[in-house]
């Protein structure tokens, strides 16, 4: 399933955990600066007040000190300077009133208003005072004692409006204090509220992060484990984190499908090759009972005792006709054909086997005459090797047919039986007309296609017996030994008692 | 996944509302945070002479001046200093007090009106400098006003003197104890009191005592027993006050004892019975005349009266509950614990 959304990878996902703690430390400092700039601002401001108050303050006693200098000294200079102060009371005055337009202040415009009314009466005076220097010097000015005493009383009401004012500003600057140190605390509060929001949310939403992550990565371990313990019973992991876990997930259990839809093609495959094998099998047994029917049937038009006691009497006749020669072959002949009728479908001992190709070689001794030799070597150890019957005769039969019987005379077939290891091995070899590499090779592949063919009849039959009876650990191996040809078997067999004639390995 | 929805909204809605109260919190400190930011041009000056600081009438009426102020000052952009003299009832004080006022050209003054010669001049150029004048408790009769608030003395006095002939079944002889001379309200309680008792013939006011607005002075009067009387009245509260401080029960001397807000002396039976003015009610009074006036341009007459009762031992909690529910329930909870 495709989802859609911003925290679908695990780094974006770091990335807002991280902007969490961004955007509160963002709000932490604003907090710091609004609070800072506020307590400031208004400390400037307060200040400020104080300030101009004082400067008015100032500014007034210079302007009685101008009155006092023009009335009571008589001091021209003193208009002038009065002039000059008053000015800067009106500038102190309007800078206080834009201050108030902000801010009002009973104590400092109750201040300001005395102000004004001390200068109404003071520019009463001093217009008094102009009269009297430029036209009435040396006499008296009227009422002017009377504006001046009033005026002095204003002062004094000014005086005490300014110790009021700066009661009331340093009041104003103590609560002001008080106010934001409360202000303060309660920033610092928010501070730490924003801290400790910022640590939670951010802790919360990282350790989720991580714990998703840690849980895609053990669920994906949990899979890995399962594909190592069996295949087939590998369940699919399911991941739903939103990230590129989600599809690693979907990737590996794609690829487990694919795994698991292989594994079982080649279990299928296994599975008709044995089927294929145990039809050979079945083939085999079938022309095992075809041939077995077909001696059944010889034997049927044959009667086999009969033809042994035929050949049994002829024996006896022989030997009163002093015929011994012809006796002795008459019997080696019937235990030959016994042997081959009645063990054909059997297991034999390689015992059995020997005597059986000795039977044989006296047939052809005897046949032919001396002109060809004939050599056993058979270790003892290996005598009771069971083993499919009728395979060494064909072989020495080959050799002969094959490879020596062109030859008048020297012709020589070894038989060798020896232990290797854990194996037996049969070795059949001749001095006769040998096989090229060709022919060799030709045999090896007639062997190795496993079909019926007009060629190499004897030798493919021996070929799979043998592999049929050890199951394929057969070594089957023909040499071209110039003169001659060597046919060497080896076949799996008990451990054999080493001893000094152990010959090593087959060959 | 629903978890997760809803944790991702959550979190969204979390820090919304953090940055929503920093920028609460950021308007709060721009605003200033003070409530007196009015600009110069819409407040109006007030200054308000009492003339007593501990005494509870004046107390009382102050109470209601500030309890107004809170309710109507900051909506009509009004500012009131409160003023008292550091001598009480001292008229050269107050004076100097009235021309500190006129000199920073204050908008409106209240003053306790006295018959002082240079109190009234002072009140006057106040007034000729457009300067408006409230006077609460007592009527300035020589100078210029614009109101008047408080107690109709007359209708006091006669209150006093029918419940006096009531109490001495129209057959006593009173020695009045007064005030300062002076004081156009006190005068005006005595003549409605005279006039009451005119018509009871052997009702009779052996004398007329006045004197500081104090209470050793009040006391000396009341130990002075003019002329055999059996009854006392006092015109104004601080007599009955010093009376009920000194006295737990009513004194020997006089068989009759009345006076004006004494309120502890009718509790403590030290005095019979009193005129209970409503000061709390003055108090409100002024404040609410002086934000109608700053609507509307006029106060709603030049004479206003407000509320006086009859209070005896008998509606102590009655008169009380009306005029001061405070000191009351202070007093029973002092008469709980003790």
């Amino acid at each position: 399933m495709k989802k859609s959304g911003f925290l679908n990878t695990v780094e974006k996902k770091y990335i807002v955990g991280y902007g969490i703690v961004g955007v509160f430390s963002v709000l932490f400092m604003l907090v710091a600066i609004v609070c800072n700039t506020y307590v400031s601002n208004h400390y400037k401001n307060a200040i400020e007040e104080l300030l101009s108050v004082n400067h008015l303050e100032r500014a007034v006693d210079d302007l009685n000190s101008s009155v006092n200098l023009t009335y009571l000294f008589l001091t021209e200079t003193g208009v002038e300077d009065y002039a000059l102060e008053r000015v800067q009371v009106e500038q102190y005055l309007q800078e206080i009133d834009s201050q108030m337009e902000k801010k009002f202040s009973r104590e400092v415009m109750d201040a300001c208003e005395t102000v004004r009314s001390y200068v109404v009466e003071s520019d009463a005076l001093m217009e008094k005072m102009k009269v009297y220097f430029s036209e009435s010097r040396y006499k008296s000015v009227e009422n002017a004692e009377d504006t001046y005493n009033g005026l002095q009383e204003i002062y004094s009401f000014v005086a005490l409006r300014f110790q009021n004012a700066y009661s009331e500003k340093l009041n104003t600057l103590s609560r002001l204090e008080n106010q934001l140190n409360r202000l303060q605390s309660n920033a610092i509060l928010v501070q730490v509220g924003i801290l400790i929001a910022a640590s939670l949310c951010s802790m919360i939403y990282l350790v989720k992060v991580i714990s998703s992550v840690s849980r895609s990565i053990a669920t994906m371990h949990r899979g890995v484990e399962s594909i190592q313990e069996n295949v087939f019973e590998a369940q699919a992991i399911q991941i739903e984190s939103n990230d590129e876990f989600e599809g690693f997930a979907r990737a590996f259990n794609h690829m487990i499908e694919i795994i698991q839809k292989q594994m079982r093609e080649l279990e299928e495959n296994a599975d008709i090759k044995e089927q294929l094998a145990e039809m050979e099998i079945k083939n085999l047994r079938m022309f095992s009972e075809l041939q077995k029917s077909h001696l059944d049937f010889l034997q049927s038009r044959i009667n086999p005792h009969f033809l042994f006691n035929t050949l049994n009497m002829i024996s006896s006749l022989a030997r009163i006709e002093n015929a011994d020669k012809c006796a002795e072959l008459m019997e080696i002949t019937a235990a030959f054909l016994r042997y081959n009728l009645d063990n054909i479908t059997k297991t034999v001992t390689l015992e059995k086997e020997v005597k059986n190709l000795k039977d044989y070689v006296a047939i052809q001794e005897c046949r032919y005459g001396g002109r060809y030799g004939y050599c056993f070597e058979v270790d003892e150890r290996c005598l009771d090797f069971s083993m499919p019957c009728m395979i060494l005769q064909p072989l020495v039969e080959n050799s002969i047919q094959h490879g020596i019987a062109m030859m008048w005379e020297g012709g020589m077939v070894w038989i060798r039986v020896y232990p290797s290891k854990d194996r037996i091995c049969l070795e059949i070899s001749d001095n006769g007309a040998g096989m090229t590499e060709e022919q060799i090779k030709a045999i090896y592949e007639d062997l190795q296609r496993n079909k019926s063919s007009s060629s190499h009849i004897g030798i493919r039959n021996i070929y799979r017996r043998l592999r049929l009876f050890y199951h394929d650990d057969v070594l089957f191996e023909l040499r071209n030994m110039d003169p001659g040809l060597k046919i060497l078997i080896s076949l799996p067999g008990q451990e054999v008692q080493k001893d000094e004639t152990d010959n090593g390995n087959c060959g | 996944m629903k978890h997760d929805r809803i944790y991702k909204w959550a979190g969204a809605v979390f820090l919304i509302l953090m940055v929503i109260l920093s920028l609460l919190f950021g308007l709060y400190l721009s605003r200033g945070g003070s409530a007196a930011n009015q600009s110069i041009s819409s407040m109006t000056r007030v200054s308000v002479i009492l003339p007593h600081e501990n005494d509870g009438y004046w107390e009382l009426i102050r109470d209601g001046i500030k309890e107004a102020e809170e309710e109507l000052g900051e909506e009509n952009g009004i500012d009131i200093s409160i003023l008292i003299p550091q001598l009480n009832y001292n008229v050269a004080q107050m004076i100097d007090l009235l021309k500190q006022q006129i000199a920073a050209r204050v908008d409106i003054i209240v003053v306790q009106g006295n018959g002082d010669e240079e109190f009234n001049s002072t009140l006057e150029k106040a007034y000729s400098q457009g300067i408006k004048i409230i006077c609460v408790d007592t009527d300035s009769a020589e100078a210029p006003r614009d109101l008047y608030i408080g107690t109709d003395n007359a209708a006091a006095g006669e209150m006093l003197g029918e419940h006096l002939a009531e109490l001495a079944g129209g057959r006593a002889k009173t020695a009045v104890i007064s005030g300062e001379l002076g004081y156009p309200n006190l005068e005006q309680r005595l003549q409605a009191v005279e006039e009451v008792l005119k018509e009871y013939p052997e009702m009779e006011i052996s004398s007329v005592s006045y004197d500081a607005y104090d209470g050793l002075t009040a006391m000396r009067l009341f130990h002075q027993k003019s002329e055999g009387a059996d009854a006392l009245l006092f015109l104004e509260g601080t007599g009955g006050t010093s009376l009920e401080k000194i006295y737990q029960e009513h004194s020997q001397e006089y068989e009759y004892i009345l006076g004006f807000d004494a309120y502890e002396g009718v509790r403590k039976g030290v005095l019979d019975g009193i005129v209970k003015q409503d000061t709390h009610q003055m108090g409100r009074r002024v404040v609410e005349e002086i934000a109608r006036y700053i609507q509307e341009g006029s106060f709603s007459s030049e004479r206003i009266y407000t509320d006086i009762y009859w209070m005896t031992s008998d509606n102590y909690e009655e008169i009380m509950m009306i005029t001061d529910p405070g000191k009351l329930t202070e007093t029973l909870e002092n008469e709980d614990t003790a």
